[in-house]
């Protein structure tokens, strides 16, 4: 009895971690396709290898442990979605490829989305290099971070393959890639808009705001956006009344929400992940203080796990964003019907943008004719031709400098309300006016 | 102010001693480091979630079930994996918690998804303003489980037959054996005891803490360092140290900077190791 116990138990323990290893060659739906017709003979990575009716594999960088787990779990359950949309004809759909069967330039070859582990640096680096010498993709996008992006570009930039990544930092871009790609805008861009839209708040809705607080996480995300911060909040004329650094892996922030609550400042500014941004929620409430503004950057503050957890707690909570469920264009209402269709969740910006990348390496790849690292990158820095019906962002278009940046990324800010994200900056595609001040627990 | 992070600080302590007591208790009687702690409590976690998703119950109401679940589990682990590695090399013994965390952590992200969890509705919830300090119900029941918990460990190592055992077996396990005491089951209840302690904390963590499956390895380094200040194999020195952590957290963070919280709690640790190298309570 012991012996078939202790059997049955090494079964369990072995095939939970066989399968939250989950990304071994396994592609995103886990439907993969034949070998003979993979990769288009991408034997060698970074060969030109002008696919023809055969499959094309995209590597998509997702956290298969720690706190990344549920935005990679989102992000495959969409590039499940956008393999059928390009793969499959989809007249009803304004998106990308719906109207054909695979991409055209490349003779009908279908995409496929390739999963890659990139819960550490370590083994982002390891991964990318996995995923172009043995599964031939011709671009990494992913839910990078700005550590895993610079990993996983040693491993691009040896082999010539493209990666597109919205890790924020602007190291990332001072750093001479030449494969590298960000179609958002970085920290710099964020904070900047951020901070123009206090500049606003003060000039035409006399909101009166003088002090800033920050809060960060004390990773490279944290780290460089509280850097930016500082410098920003003094050119733009704000006080920083608390600067506080954090482990996203703290068990306890109470004295951090004590630090805030005792500067009281106008705007707390946070950087967080997801489950250090739900802990900062708690102790706010149990304190019973919540800032007259709270302002994250994107991070955990964007995650669906941030208001499926908190609900209508999350109410007055800003945080800037690439994209938002609620913007006025086709493209974007058709891909968040399919997604909550699928997940039953909201489709969040961080999530679409992670695949998105994607979709725009099999654009670059579909105009440039060929599946070469240089030909797709020369198309991205030429300007990808999309139609701009078909592009969920509405944005005015895909131009990447010779630094990777795409020229025309911008960036919006959204606050919570009932529970749900609303625009409500810039003014032209906003949604509701901004709740400010907060009320505080005990008044809601 | 200071009232409010001596509060904290307390209520913060009594929660790093509930898991310092599982760590302290595995060690002191089979010289096990029980890294995968952390991962019962998340266990727990998720036990108590599905109760209150499939019955509606509240974390106190589950709270006997989870906590006598637990301690099934812990006997089920300990006769199938840890009965085996202790028979092995000194290294297998170290590391077989070490392995079997990472298997409950990847095993519950394939049961239950990645998402973070929580419970909504909880019977007990709200603040109460008391003079200058803001006291979190939430919170509070973290503490009435830890005190709870900690009595009760006392009680039953000090005045039961079996909890003697345990305590004669961690002295000298061979001696132990010549007087009739069944050295293995004593083991085995000592393991089961310490996955139910997790559940208690666990079951209680529910009230006030967002969990996914990685929940357990941030607050295993917490429980280590209350365990090695309060002193190995020592109940009583593992709750210390699980309160002076508390304290220093709470006071370096709030009154310092909080940069320098985890570095203060490590000095206080290397201060300790280096004039009390068993640590404040060591046997």
């Amino acid at each position: 009895m012991k012996k078939f116990l202790a059997v049955c138990l090494s079964a369990i323990m072995v095939f939970s971690l066989a399968a939250c290893g989950g990304g071994d060659g396994q592609d995103a739906d886990t439907t993969t396709q034949a070998a003979g017709t993979e990769a288009a003979g991408q034997d060698d990575s970074g060969d030109d290898s002008s696919a023809s009716g055969e499959t094309i594999k995209i590597g998509l960088m997702v956290s298969f442990t720690g706190f990344g787990v549920q935005a990679g779990q989102e992000c495959q359950a969409l590039a499940d979605i956008f393999e059928d949309v390009i793969n499959n004809k989809h007249d009803d759909l304004s998106l990308p490829f719906a109207e054909d069967e695979g991409l055209p330039n490349l003779g009908g070859a279908k995409i496929e989305f390739v999963v890659g582990d990139q819960s550490t640096a370590d083994v982002a680096l390891s991964e990318a290099e996995r995923l172009i010498t043995e599964e031939g993709v011709i671009g990494l996008c992913g839910n990078f971070s700005s550590a895993t992006t610079k990993t996983a570009m040693v491993a691009a930039e040896k082999y010539g393959v493209p990666v597109i990544s919205e890790g924020t930092s602007m190291t990332l871009t001072d750093a001479g890639y030449q494969y590298f790609g960000r179609s958002f805008p970085g920290d710099d861009q964020f904070i900047e808009e951020s901070f123009n839209y206090l500049d606003y708040l003060n000039e035409e809705k006399d909101a009166g705001i003088k002090t800033v607080a920050l809060c960060s996480e004390d990773s490279e995300f944290g780290t460089n956006i509280a850097q930016v911060e500082e410098r920003i909040a003094k050119e733009h004329g704000y006080e920083i009344v608390e600067n506080i650094s954090y482990s996203q892996t703290a068990t306890n922030v109470t004295s951090e929400v004590l630090r805030l609550k005792e500067a009281n400042a106008d705007v707390v500014m946070m950087s967080s992940y997801a489950a250090d941004a739900l802990l900062f929620m708690s102790a706010f409430k149990e304190q019973n203080y919540f800032p007259k503004m709270l302002f994250g950057q994107r991070g955990g503050f964007m995650a669906s796990d941030f208001t499926l957890n908190l609900g209508s707690d999350s109410d007055y909570v800003l945080t800037t964003s690439r994209w938002n469920s609620d913007m006025d264009n086709q493209a974007a209402q058709d891909i968040a019907k399919l997604f909550s269709d699928d997940m039953g969740i909201t489709l969040i910006g961080d999530t679409l943008t992670s695949v998105w990348d994607g979709v725009l390496i099999a654009i670059a790849a579909n105009q440039a004719g060929s599946t070469d690292g240089d030909a797709i990158m020369e198309a991205l820095h030429a300007g990808l031709d999309l139609d701009p019906e078909d592009d969920p962002f509405g944005l005015e278009g895909y131009k990447y400098a010779e630094d990777g940046q795409n020229e025309y990324g911008t960036a919006i800010i959204i606050q919570y309300m009932d529970g749900i994200l609303n625009t409500i900056y810039p003014e032209e595609i906003a949604g509701m006016e901004l709740a400010y001040p907060a009320k505080n627990w005990d008044e809601r | 102010m200071f009232a409010q992070v001596l509060y904290e600080g307390l209520t913060m302590g009594t929660i790093y001693a509930l898991l310092a007591m599982g760590i302290a208790l595995v060690w002191g009687v089979m010289n096990i480091l029980s890294f995968s702690q952390g991962e019962f409590m998340m266990v727990a976690m998720y036990i108590t979630f599905f109760i209150n998703a499939a019955l509606g119950w509240d974390p106190l109401a589950a709270m006997p079930i989870v906590i006598v679940a637990m301690f099934l589990f812990g006997l089920l682990i300990y006769r199938t994996i840890i009965a085996k590695a202790l028979k092995g090399p000194i290294l297998g013994q170290r590391l077989v918690t070490f392995a079997l965390g990472m298997v409950l952590s990847n095993g519950m992200i394939l049961i239950a998804g990645g998402q973070t969890k929580s419970i909504a509705e909880k019977i007990i919830s709200g603040n109460i303003a008391l003079g200058g300090i803001t006291i979190s119900k939430e919170k509070m029941v973290l503490v009435v489980t830890s005190l709870v918990v900690t009595g009760l460990l006392f009680w039953f190592m000090n005045r039961t037959k079996m909890g003697k055992a345990i305590r004669a077996t961690s002295q000298d396990k061979e001696a132990a054996g010549l007087v009739g005491i069944n050295t293995q089951t004593a083991y085995m209840i000592a393991f089961g005891i310490s996955a139910a302690i997790a559940g208690a904390g666990g079951c209680a963590m529910t009230y006030y803490y967002y969990f996914t499956p990685s929940i357990g390895t941030n607050f295993m380094i917490f429980g280590f360092i209350a365990v090695c200040l309060g002193g190995f194999g020592s109940i009583g020195g593992a709750f210390i140290g699980g309160m002076i952590m508390g304290l220093i957290d709470l006071f370096t963070g709030t009154y310092l900077s909080v940069s320098f919280k985890y570095m203060a709690v490590s000095i206080v640790f290397l201060l300790i190791v280096t004039f009390k190298p068993k640590g404040l309570f060591g046997r």
